[in-house]
């Protein structure tokens, strides 16, 4: 048998193998992860690690990825009626950027992650306020801005979630001290 | 009659020689290869093409290698892919805003705009969608802005429209955005900032 008989024996089930290959590949499309997001990889549905950015290949069913995008989402939180610590009625407003912290716990623990972190970010931020006395100094601002990013990210940190450039964009009180507290809290 | 050739072995039955036949066979051998190595490490070739108001960053295996502008492209599926920015400018109109005063009175007011991606690269980075960074920025500048005038200061409507520009212009900037017009549609101040 020469070298032209071996070759003419196995070039039609390469050839065929290889096509076949291909064509199972078509079942399995790339997972593509820009360096914006992550990807969090379940082997057999059990959590296997975080993946970084690139272009994945799965090769069976047994690998899934999930892609979680990392930029921020800019939300805003307008009129938040509040008391503060003198009872006095106060509104404020913010805007500020939501992103991801924790690509897993963000994938595994929310199902909508900003709309579900922001009963969270309302909540902690009234509570957050009303332990003190409205000011209209704009160190106050940046202090009360910062005492919210920090109490909302405690709260978010669990969830995987967390807020940063947070701006108080309007804060207004009417003072109700010494009388029966109105309003409508 | 080629497959037969093939099967029996027998190359004599056709023209060409068998030197001939066996630099197409390994031809043919490596050009499947080749494909099936390409399907696996590397991408399919492939075109996009941007019309005139798009802009895209070119993105190969998760990283960011270059802007395109309008045309066609070749890029390799799989490895690359392209992040289309449309640049057609983003209307903003936002109406019956409410905001407190600096004297504790409200305004209602309203505000629209228009703003358009300048930097592609900046814009995809600047939000999970980009669409939304003008209205978040305009909102935030108008109230920040309200918020810290008194309603004789509002009576100047352009002045304040001025500083709300001022304020949202480098921000946008810094987004990726140019601002191209603002303008405060409605304005009315109430003595309820609390109802």
């Amino acid at each position: 048998m020469n070298l032209s008989d071996i070759l003419s024996l196995i070039f039609f089930p390469v050839a065929i193998l290889a096509i076949a290959f291909v064509y199972y590949l078509r079942r399995f499309p790339r997972v593509y992860i820009p360096d914006y997001a992550r990807g969090v990889r379940f082997i057999e549905g059990a959590f296997r690690d975080v993946v970084g950015p690139g272009s994945y290949q799965n090769f069976t069913r047994r690998v899934q990825i999930e892609v979680v995008d990392m930029r921020p989402v800019p939300v805003i939180l307008d009129r938040i009626f509040y008391r503060d610590a003198l009872q006095s009625d106060s509104v404020v407003s913010i805007g500020a950027e939501m992103l991801v912290d924790d690509p897993y716990l963000a994938a595994t623990s929310l199902k909508n992650r900003v709309g579900d972190s922001l009963p969270i970010v309302r909540n902690t931020l009234r509570s957050t306020l009303s332990r003190g006395i409205a000011d209209a100094s704009p160190e106050y601002r940046v202090k009360a801005a910062d005492d919210i990013a920090g109490a909302v990210n405690t709260e978010l940190k669990r969830l995987g979630m967390k807020i940063s450039n947070v701006e108080i964009t309007e804060l207004s009180w009417r003072s109700t001290f010494g009388r029966p507290a109105i309003g409508p809290n | 009659m080629a497959f037969d050739v093939w099967a029996s072995g027998d190359w004599t039955e056709l023209d060409a020689g068998p030197n001939c036949l066996m630099i197409i066979t390994i031809a043919c051998f490596t050009f499947i290869l080749a494909t099936v190595a390409m399907r696996l490490f590397g991408g399919r070739p492939g075109s996009a093409t941007l019309l005139e108001y798009q802009r895209a960053v070119l993105y190969r295996k998760g990283l960011p290698v270059r802007e395109m502008g309008t045309g066609r492209h070749l890029i390799f599926t799989g490895i690359e892919k392209l992040m289309v920015v449309d640049t057609r400018p983003i209307q903003v109109s936002c109406e019956d805003q409410v905001v407190a005063l600096k004297d504790g009175s409200a305004a209602l007011y309203g505000v629209s705009g228009a703003a358009r991606v300048q930097d592609a690269r900046k814009a995809i980075y600047s939000a999970g969608n980009y669409n939304h960074v003008p209205a978040f920025v305009l909102l935030c500048c108008a109230r920040f802005v309200l918020n810290g005038c008194t309603p004789t200061e509002l009576r100047a409507k352009d002045a304040v429209a001025e500083r709300i520009v001022e304020r949202a212009k480098p921000r946008l900037v810094a987004a990726g955005f140019e601002l191209i017009s603002f303008r405060l549609t409605q304005f009315a101040v109430t003595q309820r900032a609390f109802e």
